[in-house]
């Protein structure tokens, strides 16, 4: 929903809709570093990829649940806070998702750019179902 | 009490009970960092209200949490079904303590236990085909991607409701029940009139009624009295001293809980006594010229006095725990501080 509390429309939802795919891989890779949900977010926003909190946090827990990521509640700052960190399962699916993300990169930029890429479309990896 | 507060708290009430505490301990952490990064260490209540507003109403972000397809009834939705479902079970009780005192007072003795079971065996019935109409009903609704109330369109954090205040005892409840106390007692000693039972008012008696200067006294009542004159009084003293402690308190403790239902109890035991002398005084009703029929009714309304009195007091004492329960697990949930550890 918008801030002005309207609905958004399909075409407006098409943006959102294509970063909500990459924001598990992008999650996952900022979390090579422990941190926590605002500081997580405020870091991805940094790096040009923003996520709101309602998709960020609920993602957090599912990554961490499938046991991708790891967390521990630390109470030494201003305030509890939730750390979350790459668990060693986590690693190996960055390692294979990267390799999947670069893979359909190529695919589309060929798709998207026919003239500027010759070579023959290789086939899209299937996506997988446990994200 | 801050916005932030209460946004937890409305948001942790919807989710489901394993997960609340974290989910609600993190979602509070964030928007207080949130809030911090953003507007600085004096935040006022708009700055929380713009924070908020942009997260989206509690049901959405509650509802963020879990599937859709996981649960009957989600959490947008979860507020309305509870509530219809506390409307559906009062119903129920009230139908119930209605026919029971309809049935108790007007069937025949022999018929009392038979028609007790008939309402009962009524009441499940109709009341599991309600509770099926209900939640199919809420099904459809979430099913049908309707919107809760106040789930869509323009949301103002300030609708959010206040967090319970806790265990408090309200002042005119327990001021009520000082000052009630005391006046019972008082007409108890004053009118009780124990030692002239031979004076008063019955039915027959009225045209030759006895003033002792401005005291009049029915003479039945004060031979029901004159036998639980200190029973009646030990339960009115018990009553004040119990409420007179909670109006210095401000809140229910555990042993003032405990006291409460000890005072109940006995108040049940009391009501009995009471019974017993009413059932006792039977040939002094008949010969009073009243009806029989109203005398058999009179009776049995003495005989099932102390039952309801009990069912009363075990009710209170199930709404107070269910409700106290409830205070404190909301209450917790919007201002933890603690860290749960893993």
């Amino acid at each position: 929903m918008a801030v002005d509390g309207t609905e958004p429309t399909q075409e407006q939802r098409l943006p959102a809709e294509l970063r909500r795919g990459v924001v598990a891989l992008a999650v996952l890779g900022a979390l090579r570093t422990p941190a926590y949900g605002y500081s997580l977010q405020q870091t991805l926003a940094e790096r040009g990829f923003a996520v709101e909190q309602g998709t960020l946090y609920p993602l957090l827990r599912r990554l961490d649940e499938q046991g991708l990521l790891e967390s521990d509640w630390t109470i030494d700052e201003a305030r509890p806070r939730k750390y979350y960190r790459l668990s060693a399962r986590g690693a190996e699916m960055l390692a294979e998702l990267t390799e999947e993300w670069s893979r359909l990169v190529r695919t589309v930029d060929r798709l998207l750019n026919p003239e500027a890429a010759p070579d023959a479309v290789p086939a899209v990896p299937q996506p997988r179902s446990d994200l | 009490v801050t916005l932030i507060d209460r946004y937890v708290a409305e948001v942790a009430r919807r989710l489901p009970r394993g997960r609340r505490a974290d989910i609600a301990q993190e979602l509070r952490s964030t928007l207080l960092d949130a809030r911090e990064s953003r507007f600085g260490p004096t935040a006022s209540d708009q700055d929380e209200a713009v924070l908020l507003r942009e997260l989206g109403p509690p049901g959405r972000v509650a509802a963020s949490y879990g599937s859709p397809e996981q649960h009957l009834i989600g959490p947008e939705w979860f507020p309305a079904f509870a509530l219809a479902l506390r409307i559906h079970l009062l119903s129920l009780v009230g139908v119930l303590v209605v026919g029971s005192a309809l049935i108790v007072a007007s069937a025949a003795p022999g018929e009392v236990a038979p028609g007790l079971a008939r309402l009962l065996g009524g009441l499940v019935h109709y009341g599991l085909l309600a509770f099926g109409a209900v939640v199919l009903v809420f099904h459809l609704l979430e099913r049908g991607a309707v919107r809760a109330p106040g789930a869509g369109g323009e949301w103002d954090p300030h609708t959010l409701p206040a967090l319970p205040e806790g265990e408090r005892v309200g002042r005119g409840e327990a001021l009520t029940a000082v000052v009630g106390a005391a006046i019972g007692l008082i007409l108890l000693h004053q009118f009780g009139n124990v030692d002239e039972r031979s004076l008063g008012l019955t039915a027959p008696d009225l045209p030759t009624a006895t003033a002792a200067g401005l005291r009049v006294v029915v003479r039945l009542w004060n031979a029901i009295v004159g036998d639980n004159l200190w029973w009646l009084s030990a339960s009115a003293v018990l009553t004040m001293a119990l409420y007179w402690v909670l109006l210095g308190q401000g809140r229910w403790r555990w042993y003032t809980r405990a006291a409460k239902l000890a005072v109940d109890l006995f108040g049940v035991y009391v009501a009995a006594r009471i019974a017993q002398s009413v059932i006792a005084e039977q040939p002094a009703l008949l010969q009073s010229g009243l009806p029989a029929e109203v005398v058999a009714i009179v009776l049995r309304v003495a005989a099932a006095a102390p039952y309801a009195v009990a069912a009363l007091v075990v009710l209170e004492t199930g709404v107070r725990l269910a409700r106290a329960w409830r205070e404190r697990e909301a209450s917790s949930l919007g201002r933890v501080q603690a860290a749960p550890r893993r």
